[in-house]
């Protein structure tokens, strides 16, 4: 079956303007992760670095010994890493709960824009407003600018998620890229693991000559005078 | 261009992969929380042995002994030898 489809002008518009944006968003994400696999790297380098003595000492000569003891210092080094953040994280709690208590609502809405939230320090458009969708081909995109419902102000009552939401975020990403170094450390240790103990053929010729045999160019020279 | 056009492609492959990203790093998550709670524990217990919070491991301080020792260690060259090469005037 053929379907024959008429675009008009204002829908070349649209499709242009969305292929733009999706191109747009996966070379965003495609840096993203480019970031984190850079940032992984250069965290995983601190496993070499931990791990360095006791090899070099040969106090630990096998891969599963390594593993285990690799393990062990990872947590070690991950909990000197998290534990500000699990901190700020604790004070969230402790001002979640000191204002549960005081004001006996346990239902804190933190993302509340009226009365309780963060939010109302913070610019919010309705996107569930109908009117700024339009129908495109069946499908429902967004055509206007969506009508603003809130402007920044401070309201007393929102004290506790001033609190909160900070304490929320800020310990919520540091947590994360802890984690993430834990993950990275894990990974690399395990490589590691793999490639410190295992005698390798990679680089062995078996019919090349001896490098210590072989002269150098100034020993070439002496000889020859 | 051509790095343009590998972005674009790997951004894609994020895209798909990141649900099960996602899915790992919560549960490793929860396997760090267990961890630092592991931690903590033996930290405090260790403390109130009258210990460092975190004592180094036995180890480290193997190594640590074995590196020292390797470092202070007399050089195997004889001393007559250095003598012979030092030039007379």
């Amino acid at each position: 079956m053929n379907f024959l489809i008429a675009l008009t002008e204002n829908d070349k518009r649209i499709l242009i303007a969305l292929g733009l944006l999706l191109i747009l968003i996966f070379v965003i994400v495609g840096y993203i992760g480019l970031l984190v696999e850079r940032t992984m790297k250069r965290q995983a380098k601190r496993a070499g670095i931990m791990m360095h003595d006791v090899v070099a000492a040969k106090v630990i000569t096998n891969p599963r010994a390594f593993i285990k003891f690799g393990r062990k210092k990872n947590n070690r080094l991950f909990f000197k890493q998290a534990y500000i953040p699990f901190l700020i994280l604790l004070l969230a709690l402790i001002i979640y709960i000191i204002y549960g208590a005081v004001t006996r609502n346990w239902k804190l809405n933190i993302f509340d824009y009226q009365n309780e939230g963060f939010s109302t320090l913070l610019f919010i458009w309705n996107f569930k407003d109908p009117k700024i969708y339009i129908d495109w081909f069946g499908i429902k995109i967004i055509g206007n600018w969506p009508p603003l419902i809130n402007t920044p102000h401070f309201v007393w009552t929102a004290w506790a998620s001033y609190i909160i939401v900070p304490c929320l975020f800020i310990g919520g990403i540091w947590l994360f890229v802890t984690v993430q170094a834990h993950i990275a450390r894990a990974f690399r240790i395990r490589k590691l693991a793999k490639t410190v103990f295992n005698p390798s053929l990679d680089n062995v010729q078996i019919n090349s000559p001896l490098q210590n045999n072989q002269p150098t160019d100034n020993n070439q020279n002496n000889i020859n005078q | 261009m051509i790095d343009f056009l590998k972005r674009f492609g790997l951004g894609i492959l994020y895209i798909l992969v990141s649900p099960f990203a996602i899915a790992f790093l919560v549960l490793w998550t929860l396997y760090t929380i267990v961890v630092f709670i592991i931690e903590l524990i033996h930290g405090i217990r260790s403390f109130f042995k009258g210990r460092k919070f975190f004592d180094e491991f036995p180890e480290d301080i193997e190594a640590k002994k074995i590196l020292n020792l390797e470092q202070f260690a007399p050089s195997s060259t004889p001393v007559e030898e250095q003598k012979e090469e030092t030039p007379q005037v």
